[in-house]
């Protein structure tokens, strides 16, 4: 009798632990897919970084912002007798 | 009665018969499971991972290469490469002027593309589409096209850097300049992955890692873009002012042999493939060769100063202005009669560096000129560097030997010249060169007393305040420099009328800050004296170079102090301080 009440014990466990695993595992998956598209996310936010400093440097080039000081603002170099050193 | 104790026993028979094909039911399961596991499990384990277990590469992005200040220079970003499979491609065959008209192509273009190759499963149809093309063929949706990612390599700075850091190939490879040099770096390792994929192609779980990923490292040069800026736009008028064949420009920080600014013309875009041609893209500064001429003067006066039978006024007798070595004559432009050795170096005479020269052993020269780092690379990482020339002693005849002094019969790259004058900007120390930024100070040798190399930077300064390079002066600063005009060699001697013109010049001359090499190739604008070529080039990049760099000015207002040379320019007796 005694016998019998540790075998089904056993049993429930091992039934439970079953369940538990196929549980896990469901869990493990789904975090997993999760995860796959936050990297998905993160490898796109990469390139749009990317792609912005990439346009920001285009936008910031010399040769575009000397030409619209120069030309637009009508910006000069200030002479050397222009130009006043604090110490 | 009876009929109770039959059923009964009914009744157990038929229990048994119950327990019995369940027993045997079970006992089939296990067998079977135990078959399954024991005997098959491989056979069947191999095949259900074949049809779900993927092996997936992830791409390892290129590092950027960045300034010294963090700006970028080289960025990858992805593109769409479009392919086709012709077989399929082939039905679509009436839709084909659809695309022919995204791609900007005619149909019997395509034709030529598909028709020799139609046995092949890929072929690409354009590569690295702009985003409006890739749209474009999505939205078409044709049988047998398909579009790929791919990652291109984007140069903001364009022109400007082109020989520094080289450029791609179509595959993301390294060609040439830091792209070829750091090729290791910058590429990184694609990752390798095995997962198990569900049946939309979505990955469900990651298996294992096959080979980890390992990103491209970002490369941090020393240049410094805003200068390379202005030395480029500097450069690139001049050339074209002086309707000159090509010209390379070298700034370098004396103190930590970082090179600031390397530019060279003609020039090159590295986003633009078709403007690839071999003459635009080589980078001179580091692999043309040519003959220093006066800039050699400056250390030949140094190491006769190091001899200890030198004082930077020792009278030296240049009348009349040229003087017979064997079958040749050793020229200058006019007679200068009587000059200390300040004076051979501010009026340039050829015939006073030959006499100082020609009372030197030939062994002491040729050791002298080899410390200062001509004759050997520079270790600036650049593909093609080249080690110049400089003859053993052994076979020098008199006329070589006193050449050597003026810079001729030796060769020498705008790398090569500009780490010498380091030496006489740093106080006499001899570091290599970096393209790359450096954080920590490198090995240094020493190959000049302090006092010599500062006493040669006063005789270069004066060059600057009274001799041929006055047009390299820069308003509130002093400046140190040296010019050089130098016939160019042809395979008949020295050609009559083609000249390269030379500027080497270091700022603030007191504690040098910057030191520049100009080389301008064959100017043709009527002019060819280094003084009145190249050090108006240094002085208008310097004029921004020490705004940009934050380089206090330190001669405002001062007026010209007569020159005090250093009491120490004889020998110095300490073993350490004396050059090898």
């Amino acid at each position: 009798m005694r016998l019998l009440a540790v075998a089904v014990l056993v049993g429930l466990c091992a039934f439970a632990s079953a369940v538990e695993l196929v549980l896990n595992r469901h869990a493990s998956r789904k975090l997993f897919v999760e995860l796959q598209s936050l990297r998905d996310t993160q490898q796109q936010l990469d390139q749009e970084w990317g792609q912005l400093l990439l346009e920001q440097a285009t936008w910031a080039t010399h040769v575009r912002v000397e030409g619209i000081a120069r030309e637009q603002l009508g910006m000069v170099t200030p002479a050397p007798r222009q130009v006043v050193e604090l110490r | 009665m009876s009929t109770r104790t039959r059923s009964r026993r009914d009744l157990k028979l038929r229990r048994r018969l119950v327990v019995a094909s369940f027993l045997l039911a079970a006992g089939a399961l296990v067998g079977r499971a135990v078959e399954l596991q024991l005997h098959e499990s491989e056979f069947l384990q191999g095949h259900g991972d074949a049809r779900y277990l993927r092996t997936d590469q992830i791409h390892a992005n290129r590092g950027m290469v960045l300034d010294r200040n963090g700006e970028p220079l080289a960025i990858s970003t992805p593109t769409q490469s479009a392919w086709i499979k012709p077989a399929d491609f082939i039905t679509e065959r009436e839709r084909w002027g659809e695309l022919a008209e995204t791609l900007n192509v005619s149909v019997a273009q395509l034709e030529t593309l598909v028709m020799p190759r139609l046995e092949r499963k890929f072929v690409y149809l354009r590569r690295h589409l702009t985003p409006d093309e890739g749209a474009a063929i999505r939205e078409l949706d044709l049988e047998g096209v398909g579009l790929q990612q791919e990652y291109r390599r984007f140069y903001p700075e364009g022109e400007v850097a082109g020989h520094v850091l080289g450029f791609t190939n179509v595959d993301d490879r390294g060609q040439e300049g830091i792209e070829l040099a750091f090729e290791e770096q910058l590429r990184g390792q694609p990752g390798l992955r095995r997962v198990i994929k569900d049946r939309l192609g979505r990955v469900v779980e990651d298996v294992e890692r096959l080979h980890p990923i390992r990103p491209g490292q970002d490369i941090v040069l020393s240049i410094d873009e805003r200068v390379q800026y202005v030395a480029y736009r500097a450069l690139k008028n001049a050339v074209h002012a002086e309707r000159a064949r090509a010209g390379s420009m070298v700034i370098v920080d004396p103190h930590s042999g970082e090179i600031i600014a390397l530019v060279n013309q003609p020039s090159f875009n590295p986003n633009n493939r078709a403007d690839r041609k071999v003459s635009h893209y080589r980078n001179r500064a580091v692999t043309d060769l040519f003959e220093p001429g006066s800039t050699i003067k400056p250390f030949t006066v140094a190491i006769a100063l190091e001899s200890g039978r030198y004082a930077p006024d020792t009278a030296i007798e240049t009348t009349p202005g040229y003087f017979k070595v064997g079958r040749n004559t050793v020229r200058d432009v006019r007679n200068f009669g009587t000059l200390d050795v300040a004076g051979v170096i501010e009026k340039s005479s050829n015939v006073g560096a030959s006499k100082i020269a020609l009372s030197l052993e030939p062994e002491t020269l040729w050791r002298g000129l080899r410390s200062f780092g001509f004759g050997s690379l520079t270790d600036v990482v650049l593909p093609g560097e080249t080690y110049g020339r400089l003859n053993d002693y052994a076979n020098w005849s008199d006329i070589e030997h006193a050449t050597l002094s003026f810079g001729y019969g030796m060769s020498v790259t705008a790398v090569q010249l500009a780490r010498a004058y380091t030496v006489l900007a740093n106080d006499g120390w001899l570091q290599p060169l970096s393209i790359v930024r450096r954080d920590e100070p490198v090995a240094r040798e020493r190959v000049l007393s302090a006092e010599t190399a500062r006493n040669v930077r006063r005789m270069l300064e004066r060059v600057v305040v009274q001799g041929t390079a006055q047009q390299a002066a820069v308003p509130g600063y002093t400046v140190a420099g040296k010019t050089g005009t130098v016939h160019k060699s042809v395979d008949a001697g020295y050609a009559e009328h083609r000249y390269l013109s030379l500027f080497a010049g270091m700022i603030p001359a007191r504690e040098p800050r910057l030191v520049a090499i100009t080389v301008i190739d064959e100017p043709d604008g009527g002019e060819h004296f280094g003084g009145r070529v190249a050090a108006p080039i240094f002085a208008s990049v310097m004029r921004e170079a020490t705004r940009i760099l934050n380089i206090p000015p330190d001669a405002l207002g001062e007026p010209a102090a007569p020159t005090v040379w250093l009491a120490g320019a004889l020998p110095s007796t300490s073993s350490e301080e004396a050059a090898p």
